[in-house]
């Protein structure tokens, strides 16, 4: 093993390489002992840890501090005189051998194919997977608003104390803060909008952006082509103006610049293209815009509407500074509480949820764990290689290279390996990230475009040089401790196999830890997608629709809409029924506090639960699938009952039919009159708490808005194109803006998880595939080094089965070791998953058997494959050989 | 002002020039044996890097402020691969006018009360 003394005397000769010829000409072995005698004046003193530290950070500042002054002086002081003296000769002779040198590392590479690819495929699959984890935290969590001097950005929300929700800033309250908040400014908004584009074909529905007039040069966005939107387009009386989305700007108008200036119809009101938005600036996670407009100036957007408060933070000013400034803004006069406060939420948390920002952490985590065992196989095949070529280095040395000569041919090598490993994990990245972007399309919107991240890059290239490096110096360490100089066969000593023994049980507890955490959601996943959702999402399907104003201006031009639309729907072959309602699937009003039956005490507990209230005809229940469970379901048009949801039965007893209740902070009573299955309002992963539920009867609700339930017979995807058609039949001009199948809306509440698991459960993969190669490469190295012994043994009768279990069996020892301090680790690492497991606790013992079940089977596979050679031994000529 | 080449600057002898020409005031040393003793006249404040220290010792000894020599101070501790320093003339010439000139500086620091009460 590295001892502290050498690697010091290994970090002296690398420091020397700093300084000018003459001088390491001069106190080569004057520099490297006192570079000794420091460690020893420092260990006399000091943990033998803090001691290598410590010299070893004098030896790194020293040689930074006083190499440049010395080739300063070769520089200036040159016999003849001038600068492109000596120093130009030096140099020059760098450079000679630098190429030279390059050149005999690729030759080497190319001579030893098999090794060099396992090598560069080790590596680049520790960078690639490091780095596609990377992008997808910088894209997610580092820099999710991609614009200049983006720390500065915040996102202002309203919530209150108790809930987890937030809530959008009221109009006013966000006037009054953009004319007199001072810590942060100027403020604007932002909110997604469909916007209908007529055409000669008809009507679409395009996916728009609203953005105030000063958002743009606020977060400096420059246009692709023509210009920016600005303050005046927002002016009530300016004209109507819109940039096009650079995707659909692309796809659409095949990138034509010359569509600047061109009017197209919104709405039915004529708006002039100005420009185009380019992709990259992105405000959240949704699809990229089609059309990007400006909200008017002083009506950004009515109560109500969901739009999100984006400002710079002033120079000086902490986001607990602009909370509580902003929070004394909205204050009301006379009053000292808050309801809602003003909040500043990060834009991960926001946009993507803290369970997926700490999943993405965690996945991280796991690829620099990755990352960290392909650097220490690569260095184990490296020394694999070294060992390969000891007779060559050998009769380099006894030809005269110097040791300065070998250490940077090794340099040169780990150059070449660190420059093709980052092609290939270029490769490798952009595969995985193709891969995720199926999963979580929101997150890699730019990417598809723009390929891999700059910043990406840029990490990537750090990893893999600062990786090729690490192995290359290792392996050269190590192969020093060999005395490579010596021609023959290099001999094991045990403090060498202790540190291959500890690569491989490090890297079967990483395994371990990866597969448990992959197991873990993969059952979470499981439950989740059983999980009874409380309606029947199998056979349903969801459309809505947008009345245009000028073509149904009244609430009875409504309701002959959707009457005629119901009537349609219900005629499509295959469909049991259609009704409609304000709220989409597994959504519904909320309501605070907790209904009273007759003769209960109104509660007063102050941290009253949510309950939710849904108002809907009787049709609703039966479209949708909500199940009887006691009781009767209401008639539409009865007056004052109610249904009840099951849990809320259940929490007053029981029997409830026929009892009266009452809504929080209200005296009108209802009877109920049935009890219905619980319906997962709160969530399809929220276990704890059934969101209580009170149904009550209403006639359809006519909106110029309107959403269509259809129950079908059939595959719900194929009535759903049959339902588009009848729409379209009623009035070709009203748009329609969705169409999902229930199974859609259902999985869309288990993306995350899916996603989270997808991730660790290809980490783990590849985790599998680097302790696999490793226990490869570690028993394979044991049979070289070993072969006389084997020789020696078979000679004396031992059989080549019991050989190959010895050896397989000394193989797997590490492994066992690892399986313990995997074990353990799980332990430590699984309760970071908590947030995202579903009926599945972080300490689940079988998750933890098939871990290290898989391991322990992966691992005998990896070392019997290498253990089958010795039965090609000969022993009489390996005898022979030695 | 002296006529000093590399190890100084014009405000004097650079710190580890005039750490090196202290070393080997009293007896000559060989290079490990400087680094002991700047780390001991500096009382455990200076380490000197091996680059800094053969660095000065290179420039010293091209400006001739010290020079080689095969005089060994304690023949038992002899070791022929070392190789072992002294001052010259024109070194303790240095080191002393150095340490006049620092000696006038703290005098006029310690006369302003810049270290406190005296």
């Amino acid at each position: 093993m590295l001892t502290g003394a050498t690697f010091i005397r290994e970090l002296a000769r690398g420091a020397l390489l700093l300084y000018p010829v003459r001088f390491r000409r001069d106190h080569r072995a004057d520099f490297i002992d006192a570079a000794s005698h420091l460690l020893r004046r420092e260990s006399s003193t000091r943990t033998p840890f803090r001691a290598l530290l410590t010299t070893s950070r004098v030896l790194l500042v020293d040689a930074l501090a006083s190499a440049p002054g010395m080739w300063m002086t070769v520089a200036t002081s040159g016999s003849s005189g001038a600068l492109g003296g000596r120093m130009a000769e030096s140099v020059g002779t760098w450079l000679r051998g630098t190429r030279h040198d390059l050149y005999l590392a690729t030759r080497s590479a190319v001579r030893l194919p098999a090794l060099t690819l396992a090598i560069v495929g080790t590596l680049s699959l520790g960078i690639g997977v490091s780095t596609a984890v990377f992008d997808a935290l910088d894209r997610a969590i580092l820099h999710p608003l991609p614009f200049a001097r983006s720390e500065e950005l915040a996102l202002v929300v309203m919530r209150e104390a108790r809930l987890e929700g937030t809530m959008a800033v009221p109009l006013a309250t966000f006037q009054n803060w953009r004319a007199r908040a001072t810590s942060i400014r100027p403020l604007e908004v932002f909110r997604r909008q469909r916007v209908i584009q007529s055409t000669e074909a008809g009507t679409e529905t395009l996916n728009g952006l609203g953005v105030s007039g000063g958002l743009p040069a606020m977060l400096g966005v420059k246009p692709v082509v023509g210009r920016m939107l600005a303050e005046a387009d927002a002016a009530p009386s300016a004209s109507a103006v819109v940039m096009l989305g650079e995707s659909r700007w692309r796809t659409t108008f095949g990138a034509d610049r010359a569509i600047v200036g061109r009017v197209i119809t919104l709405s039915n009101k004529p708006a002039e293209i100005v420009g185009v938005w380019p992709a990259g600036a992105r405000l959240d996670f949704e699809e990229p815009p089609d059309l990007v407009r400006p909200l008017p100036a002083g009506q950004e957007y009515r109560d109500g509407s969901w739009v999100q408060v984006i400002g710079r933070v002033r120079h000086g000013h902490t986001a607990e500074e602009v909370v509580s400034e902003l929070a004394v803004l909205t204050l009301p006069t006379g009053s000292t509480q808050l309801v809602y406060r003003p909040t500043i939420v990060t834009p991960a948390d926001l946009l993507l949820g803290k369970e997926f920002v700490s999943g993405v952490w965690l996945v991280f985590g796991g690829g620099l764990l990755l990352l960290g065992a392909a650097i220490a196989n690569a260095s184990q095949l490296l020394l694999e290689r070294a060992t390969e070529r000891s007779h060559e280095l050998g009769v380099r040395i006894a030809l005269g290279a110097s040791r300065e000569r070998i250490v940077r041919m090794l340099l040169a090598e780990g150059v070449v390996t660190a420059v093709v490993s980052l092609g290939a994990s270029a490769l490798i990245a952009g595969a995985i990230e193709a891969g995720l972007a199926h999963f979580e399309p929101r997150l890699f919107v730019e990417a598809a475009g723009a390929g891999l991240g700059g910043r990406a890059f840029v990490f990537g290239a750090v990893v893999a040089g600062g990786a090729s490096l690490i192995c290359t110096l290792t392996a050269m360490v190590r192969a020093g401790r060999h005395k490579l100089a010596v021609v023959g066969p290099m001999r094991v000593t045990s403090a060498a196999s202790s540190a291959v023994t500890l690569l491989v049980a490090t890297q079967a507890a990483m395994a371990i830890v990866l597969a448990c955490g992959a197991v873990l959601m993969g059952q979470s996943l499981r439950r989740l997608s059983h999980v009874d959702p409380g309606i029947d999402a199998e056979r349903l399907a969801e459309l809505s629709v947008s009345l245009p104003a000028d073509r149904y201006p009244t609430p009875t031009s409504w309701h002959a809409y959707l009457e005629n639309a119901l009537e349609r729907l219900r005629a499509v072959p295959g469909v049991a029924g259609a009704t409609t309602s304000a709220m989409p699937l597994m959504l519904a009003s909320e309501m605070n506090g907790l209904p009273r039956l007759d003769g209960e005490p109104e509660s007063t507990s102050p941290s009253a639960p949510l309950m939710a209230v849904v108002e809907a005809p009787r049709d609703f229940l039966r479209v949708v699938g909500i199940r009887l469970r006691a009781g009767r379901l209401y008639e539409t048009d009865e007056r004052d009952v109610a249904l009840v949801s099951e849990s809320l039965a259940r929490s007053h007893g029981g029997s409830v039919v026929g009892r009266w209740l009452y809504l929080p902070r209200s005296t009108k009573a209802a009877t109920i009159v049935g009890v219905v299955g619980d319906v997962r309002y709160a969530g399809l992963a929220d276990d704890e708490s059934r969101m209580p539920a009170v149904y009550l009867p209403s006639p359809p609700a006519a909106s110029s808005f309107i959403r269509f339930f259809v129950r079908t017979e059939r595959e719900p995807a194929d009535a759903l194109s049959a339902a588009r058609q009848r729409l379209a039949a009623i009035d070709r001009s009203v748009p329609i803006l969705t169409a999902d199948t229930g199974p859609e809306v259902i999985g869309r509440q288990t993306a995350r998880h899916r996603f989270v698991a997808v991730l660790l459960g290809s980490l783990a993969t590849f985790g599998f595939i680097l302790a696999m190669s490793g226990i490869y490469g570690a028993v394979a190295l044991s049979i070289t080094r070993r072969r006389r012994e084997i020789g020696v043994r078979m000679a004396l009768g031992a059989t080549a089965e019991r050989l190959v279990a010895a050896f397989v069996a000394h193989g797997l020892r590490p492994v066992m070791a690892g399986a313990i301090i995997g074990g353990a680790a799980v332990w430590f690492v699984t309760p970071f998953l908590k947030a995202l497991l579903f009926r599945v606790s972080a300490h689940d013992p079988s998750s933890e058997v098939v871990g290290v079940g898989l391991v322990l089977l992966t691992a005998v596979v990896a070392a019997i494959y290498p253990a089958r050679r010795i039965s090609r031994i000969d022993p009489a000529k390996t005898l022979r050989e030695s | 002002m002296q006529e000093l080449d590399m190890g100084a600057t014009s405000e004097g002898l650079s710190r580890s020039s005039f750490l090196v020409l202290l070393a080997l005031a009293d007896q000559p040393r060989h290079g490990l044996a400087i680094l002991d003793r700047v780390l001991e006249v500096s009382r455990g404040e200076v380490r000197l890097g091996p680059g800094t220290l053969y660095g000065t010792i290179q420039k010293l000894v091209a400006a001739h402020l010290i020079a080689e020599t095969p005089t060994v101070p304690d023949p038992a501790d002899h070791d022929s691969r070392r190789r072992y320093y002294r001052t010259t003339p024109k070194g303790e010439r240095a080191l002393k006018s150095e340490a006049s000139r620092m000696r006038a500086l703290v005098r006029a620091a310690v006369a302003h009360q810049v270290l406190g009460e005296r």
